[in-house]
């Protein structure tokens, strides 16, 4: 049996898989909102870490949670619903680039959970 | 000079304690003068009450600029209780010299002295834990991670909203988003405690300023509060933010300190702000009171069971 397979070139893209461990690339001890509240806040998460990866559009990221001592509300929120307000292209096809990935599934959900509240409020709001 | 009531704690004698902390307060800010605290007579110092006596203690040098504002050059007359201070780090909190050696055998309690500081601050969570249960620690990964989530929550709440209404240029602004914070394990009934206290707006006032008055009215009405007093906005502060209740405002990040609670069998969860005290176990039963003096910023403390 002979398979005749056509591909159409122009929807095609390299894509780079990234992997970032918050706890080797960034800290183990995630904590607090803003860059001025703590050393290792959720802002300076997204914007030193997790944007410069996702801004190029040929990039796909996963995000290992494990290692840290944990983390907060406010560290999640404002790293990955934070995306969404300070880039609001981060939003097209984030769910097909963006893997999360960690032990307690909770926390994986509780993310997912930041990023659909604030895709329903709308992006830069 | 000041004499130091024989009891200061945040349960039986929490009047008392807060009536004690207040007027040292108005004492110095107020009526300009100097304090000079007298603890002769003191019998017992709670944990929970030593946070706040030293946080007001130091907050009140460093407000007025002068560490001789207020002193103690006292010491208790009964030696457990000197002692006791000595190694729960009280003394070095407020610049005392120590005047005893240490336990001849271990120390039923391993502390976690008062420490301060001015951001979320996760690595410092991190050395609480290790010196409560040990650096080899033989804790249950979930609590662990539970108490990082609710202590960094803690110290976010007070680095975010708990000074707003401080000028940057104002001579409080040493205060600004500052936390105390200290915390023991008694071995031998294996409860756990944290202790985080600051000297900021309080959560009623921070509430009451933030949210629309529609917002607070549907709020005090879902949890049955009787009004705007503070007991019922720091009832409503703990108890808002469940999924479900459709409410505009969900308070993450108290649901964070509560859920340690909550999770650990036995735990208990509180929070003290203004007049408010309000305490909330692991299964969900409230206890709140209207105290007769308020608290100044607010404390917040998990009690632990780790059996």
């Amino acid at each position: 049996m002979v398979f005749t397979v056509e591909l159409d070139w122009s929807r095609l893209m390299v894509v780079n898989k990234i992997v970032v461990s918050i706890a080797n690339d960034f800290s183990r001890y995630p904590a607090g909102r803003a860059r001025s509240h703590g050393p290792n806040s959720g802002e300076r998460f997204r914007e030193d870490i997790l944007w410069p990866k996702l801004s190029n559009p040929i990039n796909s990221v996963l995000i290992q949670l494990d290692g840290t001592r944990g983390y907060n509300s406010s560290f999640l929120e404002e790293a990955f619903a934070g995306l969404l307000r300070a880039h609001p292209s981060a939003s097209e096809g984030l769910e097909q680039r963006l893997t999360i990935e960690g032990k307690d599934s909770s926390v994986v959900e509780e993310i997912w959970g930041y990023i659909r509240e604030q895709k329903a409020r709308g992006t830069g709001s | 000079v000041i004499a130091t009531p024989p009891v200061l704690n945040l349960d039986s004698e929490i009047d008392t304690t807060l009536s004690f902390l207040n007027n040292i307060t108005e004492v110095v800010s107020e009526k300009g003068m100097r304090v000079r605290l007298d603890l002769t007579d003191l019998e017992v110092l709670t944990n929970d009450a030593a946070l706040c006596l030293a946080s007001s203690f130091v907050a009140l040098q460093q407000a007025t600029g002068n560490r001789k504002t207020v002193t103690t050059e006292s010491y208790p007359n009964l030696r457990r209780v000197e002692l006791h201070l000595q190694q729960c780090g009280f003394f070095e909190t407020l610049g005392l010299r120590s005047r005893l050696p240490g336990p001849a055998k271990p120390d039923q309690y391993l502390w976690f002295p008062p420490q301060s500081g001015k951001s979320t601050d996760g690595a410092t969570v991190d050395l609480l834990q290790k010196r409560l249960f040990g650096f080899d620690t033989q804790l249950d990964s979930v609590l662990s991670t539970n108490i990082y989530r609710a202590v960094t929550e803690a110290m976010a709440n007070v680095v975010e909203h708990a000074y707003a209404t401080i000028q940057a240029n104002s001579i409080l602004s040493w205060l600004n988003g500052r936390w105390w914070m200290s915390g023991y394990l008694d071995s031998e009934s294996g409860i756990a405690r944290i202790f985080l206290r600051d000297l900021g707006v309080g959560v009623p006032k921070s509430l009451s300023a933030k949210l629309p008055s529609d917002t607070l009215n549907r709020i005090i009405t879902w949890t049955q509060g009787d009004g705007y007093r503070d007991v019922d906005l720091l009832r409503a502060a703990m108890i808002v933010g469940k999924s479900g209740t459709r409410l505009p405002f969900r308070g993450k990040g108290m649901q964070d300190m509560l859920r340690l609670a909550k999770r650990q069998p036995g735990g208990r969860f509180r929070v003290i702000s203004g007049y408010g005290n309000v305490e909330i176990d692991d299964e969900g039963v409230e206890t709140s009171t209207t105290l007769k003096h308020p608290m100044v910023g607010t404390f917040v403390e998990w009690s632990l069971p780790l059996n």
